[in-house]
């Protein structure tokens, strides 16, 4: 019986069992009946023929134990027989284990990131069923590639399509906890009652929203997160119907939700839907009037889902809902004469590619590039098995003299390199434990590390398979090797090397050529990635780094209103200036950095217009306290800044938008000029000044045309305060939080973050990458030294007696020195070479992730490339010096 | 009338040749044949016959295959390959050696 049937036999038997099973209630039946026919009642007669069959159970493991016995029998001899010989090569068993438990946890963590991430199902009922719904404007498509949704236009979808089986809509919503103990900011969400139902989720405690609290004015209920229940009321089940104070209005507690229950968090829904990190309250959607009314552009602001019926391409869903945003902008152009070139058009993307497309990529590189580790580390354990052959060729050679038949020696080979593979993977078991540990802890927000991240049964598998995969590679060959085997001649020249000459040495020196091939590639992937990163960090953000302190505000609605609102910052700001060392302080609605999205954006018209034109720029909307510019220390390229007491009719421009408007007029005469906000109706407004321009959204973004109103004109309650400081700014954090609460300590001042840790954040996942990729890179490199000088050793070892003979017939050591180190360096540049293509092909194909490098760039390439010539010359080094050391008189008396 | 359970060592040769004989058949089939023409003198305990009936199988004597017999239930029958019969005639011709020298011995001992 083959080898690989026995394997399979082996995990088979619940198969054969059932077959032998059925053999057997077939004698049984048959003898019952031929009892019966001789007289016997059915019942003795079904007793009899039990009891003549024997125990059925020790007859069933006999069967079995026949085809199993011996073979697990001579299994565990090789096994045992494996084991003592890597005991008597310990630095050969480090080494290879070393290797493999590397390769085999870093894989393992990536992919238990990979499979959260593209593999495992999202914890919904049927979530094939799910999509994400958006909207496009064709003509607006290059300035917005999708919008989110009105509330008109969900319920008008979520009405009259064919195609769904609902369509439940959502957006951010944050509250300030107050009542119990320090205020609290939530992160929250106003979402239609139907959401959980059509997500298939059920509340831990109590219920979900019903239909008719879903209404303005009925709408003060909430479920919340477990998280928060636990968190905040020490999960106490008597939560349900209890009264929260939440912005100050009394909301009721009706459902608890299970622990984990994702929701998109973030911007997965849409990049204009930015809900926060988690969401601890729900609370009904509850459209008002004017969220309700037709004409209102502003509203473009929910995230939708909706669950196809089943069986329904999205293709078919798309197209249908087309038909619907068509009858819904027909309307709309019987209102608005805007809309008269306006087409609407839908969008739907399945709930899977939402959530996990940003990051699809991004795994996917890295997948590539620790599954080139792991491919990196097999060739030199081949390398060092192909050496250790060598080594025991003697012992080989006498087994085969002494009657071992070669497909034994064979297995005994494959069993050997599939035990240095088992205890490898069982050493990567760590190893994956404690990456997939740091990958969490490192990984950026956006990274699905957080959501559902652990070492579980798919993952596991996937391990093995990469240990038996590695393990039968690694043996393979050396197996080959003695397959085609000249072991008979090995016995007769004294075992010195079985595969003599040239074979085994070709084959080891291309093993080292490819693997600094693969080594090259991602050391010019990792150095690219480097360079991007530096760039980005070097790239002119528009305003300074150092030294700025900000804080997250948000004002209750209850308490504060418009003036009231005003005079808080005033007040606040002027006393925070006050404080020693401030050098200067501002507020701004939406700080740079700190929302990938543009969040209010307004179109923008010149005064003249009297018709709403769609090449008129759309601008990212800021309401600015004086002081902001310069405690940010953004430039002032012409006019002033915003002053205290600003009249609500004069605004600043960004450089940007200034020559969208108007590309060729000097700055300095933008100043006085006028435009429309919003609407061609509305009154003009004045430019006072011009400022520089801000990467606001990413750095690796362009900056886009900005637009900055006084704070008394857009007077909003949630603003970020920022510091300028003269000394650390986290020194200060405790002076301001101090000011802050001495006016209302209702107030959560939770997040107090200095402008390095937000352009850090902004930069993590990118910096993420660039640090993994650069680990593996250099780790490989290790492996591709390690390869290097095991062959380079090797050969020395092998001509010792040859370099003997050059040095007792005069030649010079210096030369001897040169000639082992070129022997040793030529598979390194042949694999320097190959390994360029190979970078050239891989840099093209993660062109996305280079910011301001091309992908041949030639410092990383020349870097790559010296740095490995010289490290390579290294490790040739040791074993070349040896060689020119031997004393020939010593190794001409060597066997 | 005294009953030989143990039938160690001849089994095989017994199922080979009522194989041979009657073609394909089921274990319970092949347990009353041995029982029916020895007069039931000899009898094949099951615990033997299905572990004997798989090792033959394995050596490739004999090949099983899935039937629906006529009463329509699902039995395994066995039959006797080539490699089965040029064994079976060499365990015979093995068999009447033996027992012509134990037949020899007992005679003129």
């Amino acid at each position: 019986m083959s080898w690989i049937s026995r394997v399979v036999n082996v995990f088979r038997t619940s198969r054969v069992d059932p077959e032998l099973d059925e053999e057997l209630q077939f004698h049984v039946e048959e003898r019952t009946e031929a009892l019966m026919r001789d007289g016997l009642p059915r019942k003795a007669a079904e007793a009899l023929a039990l009891r003549q069959l024997g125990r059925p159970l020790r007859l069933r493991e006999e069967s079995r134990d026949i085809k199993l016995l011996p073979w697990l029998d001579s299994l565990a001899q090789d096994v045992r027989f494996a084991l003592r010989g890597l005991r008597k090569s310990p630095s050969f068993a480090f080494a290879a284990v070393c290797t493999l438990a590397l390769g085999i946890g870093a894989n393992t963590a990536i992919f238990s990131v990979v499979y959260a991430a593209l593999f495992k199902p999202l914890p919904y009922t049927n979530p094939d069923e799910l999509v994400a719904i958006s909207v496009y404007v064709p003509q607006l498509q290059s300035r917005f590639p999708s919008l989110a949704i009105r509330p008109v236009d969900f319920e008008e979808f979520r009405r009259s399509n064919r195609v769904f089986a609902d369509m439940a809509a959502i957006r951010e919503r944050n509250f300030t906890l107050t009542g119990r103990g320090e205020p609290e900011r939530l992160y929250g969400a106003r979402v239609s009652a139907n959401l959980f139902p059509l997500l298939g989720v059920q509340p831990q405690l109590g219920r979900t929203f019903l239909r008719e609290e879903d209404v303005e004015g009925h709408e003060r209920v909430v479920v919340i997160s477990h998280d928060l229940w636990r968190r905040r009321f020490g999960a106490d089940p008597s939560i349900i119907n209890r009264t929260l104070s939440l912005d100050g209005q009394p909301h009721i507690v009706i459902g608890v939700m299970p622990a984990g229950f994702l929701f998109p968090t973030g911007k997965q829904l849409h990049s204009h839907v930015e809900l926060g990190p988690r969401i601890d309250v729900w609370k009904p959607a509850a459209f008002n009037q004017y969220e309700l009314s037709l004409e209102e552009l502003n509203n473009f602001s929910w995230g939708v889902v909706g669950r196809l019926k089943p069986g329904t391409p999205p293709q078919v869903a798309q197209a249908n809902l087309d038909v619907i945003a068509q009858s819904i902008v027909e309307r709309m152009r019987a209102k608005l004469s805007a809309f008269d070139e306006v087409e609407l058009r839908t969008l739907i993307t399945p709930l899977r590619d939402v959530y996990f497309g940003s990051v699809h990529q991004s795994l996917v590189m890295l997948m590539g590039a620790v599954g080139l580790l792991l491919v990196i580390g097999c060739v030199n354990l081949v390398n060092l098995l192909l050496a250790r052959l060598n080594s025991r060729s003697r012992e080989l050679a006498t087994r085969a003299a002494l009657g071992a038949p070669r497909s034994r020696l064979v297995r005994q080979l494959i069993t050997e390199s599939v035990v240095v593979a088992v205890l490898g993977g069982a050493a990567g078991i760590p190893v994956a434990a404690w990456g997939t540990r740091v990958l969490i802890a490192l990984g950026p927000s956006d990274f699905p590390a957080g959501q559902a991240m652990w070492l579980n049964g798919p993952v596991f598998l996937f391990a093995m398979t990469i240990v038996l995969g590695a393990g039968l590679a690694v043996g393979l060959v050396p197996a080959t090797e003695i397959a085609r085997g000249h072991l008979h001649g090995n016995l007769k020249d004294g075992g010195r090397g079985m595969t003599t000459g040239k074979g085994s040495g070709d084959v080891r020196r291309a093993l080292v050529t490819s693997e600094v091939a693969l080594c090259t590639a991602l050391l010019v992937v990792a150095g690219l990635l480097l360079r991007g990163f530096v760039n980005l960090m070097r790239v002119d953000k528009g305003f300074e780094v150092e030294r700025v302190l900000s804080v997250d505000l948000a004002l209750s609605g209850e308490r504060y209103q418009g003036s009231q609102r005003v005079a808080f910052y005033r007040d606040l700001l002027d006393n925070v200036r006050g404080l020693p060392g401030v050098a200067s302080a501002g507020a701004i609605s939406i700080l740079p950095l700190t929302s990938e999205s543009e969040g209010n954006t307004t179109p923008i018209f010149l005064e003249a217009d009297t018709k709403v034109r769609l090449d008129r720029p759309v601008a990212p909307y800021r309401a600015v306290t004086p002081g902001y510019f310069a405690a940010m220390g953004i430039p002032l390229a012409a006019g002033r800044f915003l002053e205290a007491e600003e009249p609500a009719s004069n605004v600043v421009v960004s450089e940007r938008l200034a020559t969208h408007l108007w590309p060729d007029t000097q700055l300095s005469s933008v100043v006085g000029r006028r435009i429309k906000i919003g609407e061609v109706t509305d009154d003009p407004t004045t430019i006072v000044g011009v400022v520089g321009d801000v990467r606001a959204a990413a750095l690796d973004r362009d900056p886009v045309p900005a637009l900055y109103v006084p704070y008394t004109r857009a007077r909003m309650a949630a603003m970020t305060v920022v510091i300028r400081t003269t000394q650390e700014p986290e020194t200060l954090a405790a002076a301001v939080r101090a000011q802050i609460w001495k006016r209302d300590n209702s107030i959560p001042v939770e997040t107090m973050r200095t402008m390095r840790e937000i352009v850090s954040e902004s930069v993590a996942p990118r910096r993420f990458q660039t640090a993994l990729v650069l680990l593996f890179a250099l780790l490989a490199l290790g492996l591709a030294l390690v390869g290097v000088y095991g062959v380079t050793s090797y050969a020395v070892a092998r001509q010792t007696q040859e370099i003997g003979v050059r040095l007792a017939l005069g030649a010079q050591r210096s030369d001897l020195l040169r000639s082992v180190l070129a022997q040793g360096l030529r598979p390194v540049v042949a694999g320097l070479l190959v390994g360029l293509v190979l970078a050239w092909t891989a840099a093209t194909a993660i062109r996305s992730f280079l910011f301001g490098v091309a992908p041949l760039d030639p410092v990383a390439l020349g870097t790559v490339s010296a740095a490995l010539i010289l490290t390579a010359a290294m490790a040739c080094y040791l074993p070349a010096r040896r060689a020119a050391r031997i004393d020939p008189v010593v190794a001409l008396r060597r066997d | 009338m005294p009953r030989y359970d143990s039938l160690h060592g001849t089994l095989p040769l017994l199922v080979l040749k009522i194989l041979a004989r009657r073609g394909p058949l089921h274990g319970y089939a092949i347990t009353t044949h041995v029982e029916g023409m020895s007069s039931d003198v000899l009898r094949v305990e099951e615990g033997s016959l299905y572990p004997a009936l798989h090792r033959m199988e394995e050596a490739g004597w004999v090949k099983a295959r899935w039937r629906v017999t006529e009463r329509n239930r699902r039995a395994r029958l066995y039959e006797i390959t080539p490699r089965g019969r040029r064994q079976l005639a060499a365990e015979e011709v093995r068999w009447q050696a033996v027992t012509s020298a134990v037949g020899h011995i007992l005679k003129h001992a």
